[in-house]
């Protein structure tokens, strides 16, 4: 029996879609609270010309215009933030990442993110995992940033910063990496505990720009194909 | 008289009552619609509204329904001086009944609307004369609309106070069943 070469991460993608994850229920429960709000104040203020019970009136609006409210704050804040994180939600704007996405998702490319796609080390939210910094205000300020990118691009600016190159915000941190790998025992005890011996430089930082002493790109990159290669491959295939 | 008293006077008001209400069901609808367009269809300008309009809305809204629950609170509880308008409507037929008015000095017209008539002056009132009772003794809304024709000042009383005083003072009692037997009925229940 021939079996099939394609990666199980690609065959097998949502293995669970029927059940829906933590975000797609806070996104149902929104749905069905907004619609509750609406449906209690028009109900409350019919009851309230026909004289219902002062109290009935004055409970329906507390819900509608207090508890259900604070409810969807923070559920419609968990969807629609977590929401963004996934591949989709960036691609819609960072179209002209295009071509790494395409080659993160090209089961015969062997560069960083498509490996570590294949093998599904990051499960969703592949784009998030590795360019936002964690942490509490790494969410807050991945979306400050997107708010202020969706302002130029709806006047019309260039890129955030007025600039026509887009270039990363800073160096990427080896933290980002480390994030996952550090503390693992194959990352410590790799290639004769080469981490151990490297570990300042992996850590430190340059004093003048900020960047890691020594990438884990050095090493272990490219995370991505470099755009002008991708792009010669696509046109030498057409 | 403090500083604070013109501020607790304007939100004794019921138009201020109702106007912050309106203001916090407002933009708690306004919320709760961007929250279900970036729920349902989750795109950066989606999610863009809702962060910056959706959630200050229900922060705001949430605040503003605080606000008219300390107005409720403030009408409901004590003997209070309040100042009216020429033109004000005090509260309207349908009404749900809250206090009991007494004039210090000003006149206010009382008008009563029916089913398939206009709406007439029933009544005017003067200093030293109250209204507002009747919905508060038969536990129904107000029968007729208030509104003031010169600059009224008033003395409020809430309807718990009122009705202590109301079953516990006989002659009050008597002085406030002639008025009502002199004052027209009401059309229906609500009326």
């Amino acid at each position: 029996m021939e079996q099939s070469s394609a990666p199980v991460g690609l065959t097998l993608e949502k293995p669970f879609e029927g059940r829906g994850g933590a975000v797609e229920w806070a996104g149902s429960l929104t749905t069905a609270l907004g619609v509750l709000i609406l449906i209690i104040i028009i109900f409350t203020a019919f009851f309230e010309r026909r004289h219902l019970r002062p109290s009935i009136v004055s409970s329906l609006r507390f819900t509608s215009l207090c508890v259900l409210p604070l409810l969807i704050l923070f559920l419609g804040s968990f969807s629609t933030l977590e929401g963004s994180k996934r591949t989709e939600f960036c691609h819609s704007c960072h179209s002209a990442m295009d071509l790494y996405v395409d080659d993160m998702q090209d089961k015969e490319s062997t560069t960083l993110a498509a490996m570590h796609y294949k093998k599904r080390l990051i499960q969703t939210d592949e784009c998030y995992s590795c360019h936002a910094d964690y942490g509490v205000w790494g969410t807050a300020d991945a979306k400050g940033r997107g708010l202020i990118h969706l302002y130029y691009w709806v006047t019309n600016s260039a890129t955030a910063r007025g600039e026509q190159q887009i270039k990363l915000y800073s160096s990427y941190q080896n933290s980002l990496c480390l994030y996952c790998h550090s503390g693992s025992q194959s990352f410590l005890e790799s290639g004769k505990q080469v981490h151990r011996k490297f570990a300042d430089a992996l850590l430190g930082k340059k004093a003048n720009t900020g960047a890691p002493i020594m990438a884990c790109g050095t090493c272990h990159g490219p995370a991505h194909p470099k755009l002008a290669d991708k792009k010669s491959q696509q046109s030498n295939a057409q | 008289m403090s500083t604070l008293d013109p501020i607790v006077e304007r939100l004794q008001k019921l138009q201020t009552y109702r106007r912050i209400l309106l203001a916090a069901q407002i933009l708690i609808v306004l919320a709760a619609l961007l929250a279900l367009l970036a729920v349902q269809n989750l795109t950066p300008i989606t999610l863009s509204l809702f962060l910056t309009v959706a959630l200050p809305s229900i922060v705001l809204g949430v605040l503003l329904y605080l606000v008219a629950i300390l107005t409720s609170f403030l009408r409901r509880h004590g003997v209070s001086y309040v100042h009216f308008a020429p033109g004000e409507t005090i509260f309207r037929q349908g009404d749900e009944g809250d206090f009991v008015y007494s004039i210090i000095d000003g006149q206010v017209e009382v008008i009563r609307g029916e089913p398939d008539r206009e709406a007439k002056v029933i009544n005017r009132l003067g200093p030293g004369e109250y209204f507002g009772e009747m919905a508060l003794i038969r536990h129904a809304p107000r029968t007729a609309t208030v509104r003031t024709l010169t600059a009224v000042n008033a003395v409020v009383l809430s309807q718990a106070d009122f009705l202590v005083l109301y079953t516990y003072l006989p002659d009050l009692h008597r002085s406030i069943e002639k008025i009502m037997q002199q004052r027209p009925v009401p059309p229906s229940t609500e009326g």
